[in-house]
């Protein structure tokens, strides 16, 4: 079965603090960071805290995972120390080809980790974008392909808005990678982080388009990021009365299932089933079909 | 280049054959520490997920029955070097090369002293065991960090004052 993958909050690998507050934060996954938020004269500190962490601290449900810096400037150093503590995953951050995963893929297994090690390339270049599919399928060991809008952005010289319309052929080529591969597709943060609705309307969006997840920055977040991955009671509903439907006519022989006079084909009945069996996960109560 | 070490000649080495992974063949290998047959010419220090402390062409003295050779000589830090931020919850370590003979002289500063002094001081001086150091001064402020915090600002610490300048 998937990961349940709604939220990742980043936690900056060098703050023991923050690190500590990650089993609290109640996100789906933490990414122990030694990327962006870890100076360059503090990496092998950030290192070996992060390793520590793995092995020490419970994260609970939390998967945990680690983005090592770029494969060309010290991603393998990197996986060197921190694998053999056994993250869940590895965000690879500034992927542009298949071979930016096979080295991953390579160091993991020379490892011979107990645990599988999933592979998370993230794409956040135009180079990235353009062989998203060739990445998403590089490996039996990527389940999720993540976006990285604001690099992205920077990459192709657009500005960044709240409306997001610079990066959203970049979002999209991002999912259709990931679902042809078949893979998650995980989005990037919302940068604004005293923006609630601004937070929502964008997930909402993001959802709409396909993805499974986005990350967080801020533990504010997750909770809103979870209300937006989580089915609406109309939502549930409908997809009950769906499935009703379905069953029904394939009780009577039926090759149509009607709901409230509109045809419902195997599409929908098949969109239906994964948000009931999404929110069983979720725990979340499937209400009784109305038809 | 960061990942690759210089190892001076007069380092220990430890060796564990059977948890050489292929990185470490292919380090030990660049620095011709294998002979033409492929025997490793000395003993090679390898700690899981720990990097390597040193090499020697000294004699094993003792080998267990996995093949782990445990007898190594105590080494001296080559320079002053801390690790960690004066930030709640972290640690920092300062490490001061000492005279000959001095040992280890430590130096704890910390809030829960009463509490929890001889728990920081055990996870120090066992993370300095693991690279078998001596002759050095250290000092320990503590703003609340727990113990795997501790322990990976000693062993940045120590690598930090272990490596030779670039």
């Amino acid at each position: 079965m998937d990961r349940l993958r709604r939220s990742r909050i980043y936690l900056p690998g060098n703050r023991p603090r923050m690190i500590q507050k990650g089993p609290g934060l109640g996100a789906d996954a933490v990414i122990l960071d030694l990327e962006d938020s870890v100076s360059p004269e503090q990496k092998d500190a950030a290192r070996f805290l992060v390793t520590r962490a793995i092995e020490t601290v419970n994260f609970g449900q939390s998967e945990v995972m680690v983005r090592i810096n770029p494969i060309s400037n010290g991603g393998l150093v990197d996986l060197s120390v921190v694998l053999e503590a056994g993250p869940d995953s590895v965000v690879v951050p500034k992927c542009e080809s298949k071979e930016d995963v096979l080295v991953v893929e390579d160091a993991i297994n020379k490892v011979n980790p107990k645990k599988p090690v999933a592979i998370l390339p993230m794409i956040e270049t135009a180079r990235g974008i353009l062989s998203a599919f060739e990445i998403a399928s590089a490996s039996s060991m990527i389940d999720a392909i993540t976006f990285g809008g604001e690099d992205f952005t920077q990459d192709i010289g657009a500005t960044r808005t709240k409306a997001g319309k610079e990066i959203f052929w970049g979002r999209s080529l991002v999912v259709i990678a990931a679902k042809a591969a078949g893979v998650q597709a995980l989005d990037t943060v919302f940068s604004d982080t005293k923006d609630e609705e601004g937070l929502r309307r964008d997930t909402i969006e993001i959802k709409e388009m396909g993805f499974d997840g986005r990350a967080a920055i801020h533990p504010a977040q997750i909770e809103v990021i979870h209300e937006c991955f989580t089915p609406t009671e109309q939502e549930m509903q409908h997809a009950a009365n769906v499935l009703f439907a379905a069953e029904l006519a394939r009780h009577e022989g039926s090759g149509v299932a009607v709901v409230r006079g509109k045809m419902v084909d195997k599409p929908i009945i098949e969109r239906a089933e994964k948000m009931i069996r999404f929110a069983e996960r979720l725990q979340v109560t499937v209400p009784a079909p109305t038809i | 280049m960061e990942g690759s070490l210089y190892i001076p000649e007069s380092w220990v080495l430890h060796v564990v054959p059977e948890q050489i992974s292929a990185r470490m063949s292919l380090y030990l290998a660049q620095h011709m520490l294998f002979d033409s047959q492929g025997a490793l010419k000395g003993n090679v220090c390898y700690r899981r997920s720990w990097p390597v402390v040193g090499v020697t062409v000294g004699k094993m003295r003792k080998l267990t029955q996995k093949g782990v050779v445990m007898t190594v000589q105590p080494q001296k830090i080559l320079r002053e070097a801390e690790a960690g931020m004066l930030d709640k919850g972290d640690v920092v370590i300062q490490l001061r090369p000492g005279p000959n003979g001095s040992g280890i002289k430590l130096d704890i500063e910390s809030k829960v002293m009463s509490l929890f002094g001889d728990q920081i001081k055990s996870s120090v001086l066992e993370e300095i065991d693991h690279y078998q150091l001596t002759d050095m001064q250290v000092s320990v402020r503590d703003l609340g960090a727990l113990d795997y915090a501790i322990r990976a600002r000693v062993q940045t610490a120590i690598e930090r004052a272990i490596r030779e300048e670039k």
